[in-house]
């Protein structure tokens, strides 16, 4: 079966699935049009644990809607009041429709919050309250600490910060929100800027520009790095040489008769002066060496090489 | 200044909150650790741990205080003295709001010993012992622990004028590295010798940035502008690079009998930009950056649009210079960025997102004026000199669509199509564009029947045209010609060998499938489950001879267990198994 058909099968398979879960679906619940306002006090006498950790909210100090500031979020209360029925009130937290505009931006309409109306994180998640705790006094209102609520769904990222070379998040010295705009951002995987320049953000020393340039450096960091964490040394995705040479040749002393055998240098066949004693041994040990000993200005560097062409990045 | 703005602002809210009716929360935790390796030597056991002999104390507290529409919050950690990270929070009414921290940590890098590194080329004359290239090596100061404590000030504050309409903002981020880091100093075609010596690590990022929102009521504008310096301290540094010897004997041979020296030094001089001087190394250039952005959102039919227009130089405005090269032009890089996107409702229950992005990149060109090859020497005199045409000149694309559509409360389903294409001008030769493409598609559907349960599976999938490669590296290009020694040359040198690498073999995917599925269970608000599973693959086929491959599987289970309001147990396995079928490039050439 080609990959082809295995897609399309795949795609059938989640239409067809999709469907049938649509036809089985409850509806939402967005309170009863015949509803009217009760106030806030009269919220109070059945949701008295709310109430209480509401005082010090930040809702319940700016909000200016005095007296209904319940209602202000969750629409009038009257019906659900009577009929004791949680159904028949707004609820932000279950009722939520990422294909509408979500009702906390009404007010969060500043900058950050009004990317995520547009963004794949925000749909992501069920809405603010997968990670804000609405009626509560915590720092930002959120339900845990940033970071942990982050990997509570990118588990493989909390992985990665857990090998041995990494970003300092687990040693509290830095945030996903220090990377990553949670409520949004333009950029691929809701970064706060496009990669390369979000990296450069703090490792200025590496931007430049230079004279003499390192063509993956211009193009991505993600090319040589991976930003959570790595097995080898600086977060690079492989260890050295192994990552040079996969874009590189290692140099010809190290490596020709590794290859090949005994070698004799084809521009002189009969010279055993000029060939047959690179050894195995040379090709093991080149694999134990590191390109950025010698080639140490590896992200760019002003100043010229030793060698013609001036290129080589070791100054 | 900025010290009394915080101070200013600290009083400032200390006596409205002192006066009137407040609430104030803490906390403290103490605990310490002891650590005695007891030979002073100090091992890279974890690239965060610093380590030092000795009792430590550590440190953590958390203090805040509210009153009405003020607010304080003060909150630190302390581990050692290498180790720390203070904050404090600060909101006087509804006027302003501010925040300042600091953080220092330090950062291990480590000492790479030089004894891996051998390189052999040929026996001695009478071939029988080896000979040739034998690279030799000296670590001036093994025992100086290489790495960097790392320093980090932030302060934002923002000023919302009476009327509430505009906000002003500013803040300021210093970061600090300093420390020391290996050099090794590389002369392997002089005299084969390197030298590994400390230096100190002293950089400096300043970054500056102002900014105005104002609600205007049909649109919201906002501008900011932003300010960054990095300079090095270090320094300045230098380092004596050997005069050319034979690669054979690796020094300037005299003849016992005759008295006459060789011509090594002028033939092997003749290959290299310097040797028998004094040169400056690990020299950091002062770069400034200044950037300019402009956002406006309105309200457009029934959706929102978004537009941003960024403007950003960056200059090298220390280069360092070099006797031997003459370089020609200024190091500038100019950026324009474009984005916007548009959200409206489509339907009933659908939203549709349209995204856009045009950057432009200018790297400006340079003349690189090096010293003639083999200058004087039969078939030398070869002009060398070039135009450095920089791959970061370029021309970025981007676009996506993407519908949500959610009839029910438990059911959603989201499509998103986009494309990305670079265009480099000039990469690798002039005039030669290379253009990578791609194609993006993403399927997905939640099944979210009550908060008990939901359920996510999403596919994606990436179809890239010509993905990145460093065009002129890799491999000979098949036919791409016969190499013939140039004029009075006795060969064919290694550097028309490297003319002929032109060949476009990629180690970046140009398929990438990515399936990831998770749910997650939690009947009552005491336990929650958590399962997922990512697995993404990439290919390139476009080079299937060469079979590269990179996939990723990570599968995940965690369990949540919370007994009462002061017990919370969690409990979370993940396994990330990631493999890649590279390519490596191979030495093809006799030196």
């Amino acid at each position: 079966m080609t990959t082809k058909s295995l897609m399309l099968r795949f795609l059938l398979a989640l239409t067809v699935f999709g469907f049938g879960i649509m036809l089985t679906s409850p509806v939402f619940a967005t309170g009863d049009e015949k509803a009217k306002k009760i106030g806030d006090s009269e919220c109070v006498d059945c949701h008295e644990d709310i109430a209480a950790s509401f005082a010090q909210n930040v809702h319940k100090i700016y909000g200016d809607d005095a007296g209904f500031l319940c209602e202000s979020c969750h629409g009038p209360g009257s019906v659900h009041a009577e009929e004791e029925d949680a159904t028949l009130i707004f609820n932000p937290k279950r009722d939520f429709n990422s294909a509408k505009k979500s009702i906390c931006l009404d007010c969060h309409n500043g900058s950050q919050f009004e990317s995520a109306f547009g963004t794949a994180h925000h749909e992501a998640a069920n809405g603010c309250s997968d990670c804000h705790t609405v009626h509560s006094t915590a720092e930002h209102l959120l339900s845990k600490p940033a970071n942990q609520l982050c990997q509570d769904c990118h588990t493989d990222v909390k992985a990665q910060f857990m090998l041995p070379s990494h970003h300092p998040v687990e040693e509290g010295m830095m945030t996903c929100q220090d990377c990553h705009e949670v409520h949004g951002g333009d950029n691929k995987y809701a970064m706060s800027s496009d990669s390369r320049e979000l990296c450069l953000t703090c490792h200025a020393a590496k931007e430049g520009p230079f004279v003499f340039e390192h063509d993956p450096v211009n193009e991505d960091c993600a090319i040589c790095h991976s930003p959570h964490g790595t097995t080898a040394n600086n977060l690079l995705s492989q260890s050295e040489p192994a990552l040079c040479m996969s874009c590189h040749p290692m140099h010809f002393h190290t490596t020709l008769t590794a290859m090949e055998g005994t070698f004799q240098a084809p521009l002189f066949p009969n010279d055993p002066n000029r060939g047959g004693t690179t050894t195995l041994d040379g090709f093991k040990k080149g694999m134990l060496t590191k390109c950025t000993q010698c080639h140490n200005a590896i992200h760019g560097s002003d100043v010229p090489s030793q060698g013609i062409g001036s290129s080589a990045l070791t100054r | 200044m900025k010290k009394l703005i915080c101070v200013l602002l600290v009083f400032g809210l200390v006596l409205p909150l002192s006066a009137q009716e407040a609430t104030t929360n803490w906390s403290l935790g103490v605990a310490g650790n002891y650590t005695a390796f007891g030979d002073g030597y100090i091992p890279k056991v974890a690239e965060y741990k610093y380590y030092k002999d000795g009792f430590f104390p550590e440190m953590k507290f958390n203090w805040n205080r509210y009153n009405g529409m003020n607010k304080i919050q003060l909150n630190g950690a302390y581990y050692n003295p290498k180790e720390m990270l203070f904050g404090g929070d600060f909101r006087l009414g509804k006027s302003v709001l501010a925040d300042v921290s600091y953080k220092s940590f330090y950062r291990n890098t480590q000492l790479d010993l030089l004894e891996n590194i051998s390189a052999r080329e040929s026996l001695n004359r009478e071939g029988t012992a080896p000979g040739g290239k034998i690279l030799s090596h000296e670590i001036q100061n093994p025992n100086e622990q290489l790495g960097y404590q790392r320093q980090e000030i932030e302060a934002n504050l923002k000023f919302l004028l009476p009327g509430d309409k505009i906000t002003l903002r500013a803040s300021h981020r210093t970061i600090m590295e300093d420390g020391k880091m290996q050099h090794v100093q590389n002369m392997h075609c002089a005299s084969c010798h390197l030298v590994s010596r400390p230096l100190d690590v002293k950089n400096k990022t300043q970054s500056l940035t102002a900014g105005l929102d104002a609600a205007l009521g049909v649109a919201d504008l906002s501008y900011e502008v932003n300010v960054r310096k990095f300079i090095s301290d270090a320094g300045p540094y230098s380092a004596y690079y050997d005069s050319a010897g034979h690669p054979g004997r690796g020094y300037i041979w005299t003849d016992p009998n005759t008295g006459a020296t060789s011509n090594y030094y002028v033939e092997f001089g003749s290959r290299l930009v310097y040797h028998g001087e004094d040169v400056a190394i690990a020299a950091y250039p002062e770069t400034n950056k200044l950037s300019h952005k402009i956002t406006a959102k309105s309200n457009i039919g029934k959706g929102r649009l978004l537009l941003q227009y960024q403007n950003t130089t960056l200059t090298n405005d220390a280069q360092l210079a070099d006797p031997n090269v003459t370089i020609t032009g200024d190091l500038k890089v100019t950026a324009n960025n474009l984005n916007g996107n548009y959200s409206t409702p489509l339907m009933e229950n659908t939203k549709l997102i349209l995204a856009g992005k045009y950057r432009r990149l200018e790297n400006e060109d340079l003349s690189i004026d090096n010293p003639d090859w083999r200058d004087n020497r039969p078939g030398g005199d070869i002009d060398l000199d070039y135009i450095r045409y920089s791959s970061l000149t370029r021309t970025d694309l981007e676009g996506s669509a993407k519908v949500i559509y959610q009839p029910k409360r438990s059911y959603r389903l989201t499509a998103l199509l986009g494309f990305n294409s670079v265009e480099r001008d000039n990469f690798p030769i002039e005039g030669a564009n290379f253009k990578t493409d791609k194609t993006m598609f993403e399927l997905g559907v939640r099944y979210r029947p009550t908060g008990k349960f939901t359920g996510d599976l999403k596919y994606g999938l990436e179809n890239i045209d010509n993905p990145f490669s460093p065009v002129d590296q890799m491999f000979e290009m098949y036919g791409r010609g016969t190499l013939m020694p140039t004029t009075g040359a006795p060969n064919v040198y290694y550097w028309q060998r490297d003319d002929l690498r032109y060949g476009n073999i990629s180690n970046m995917p140009a398929m990438v499938h990515n399936i990831k599925a998770t749910v997650k269970v939690q009947p009552n608000k005491k336990v929650k489950l958590d399962v997922g599973l990512n697995l993404k693959k990439g290919s390139n086929d476009t080079q299937k001879e060469l079979d590269f491959q990179q996939t990723t599987m990570a599968p995940n289970l965690g369990l949540t267990l919370i007994p009462n309001d002061k017990v919370n147990f969690f409990a979370n396995y993940t396994y990330v198994k990631q493999t890649q079928n590279g390519l490596a490039a191979v030495a093809l050439m006799d030196g």
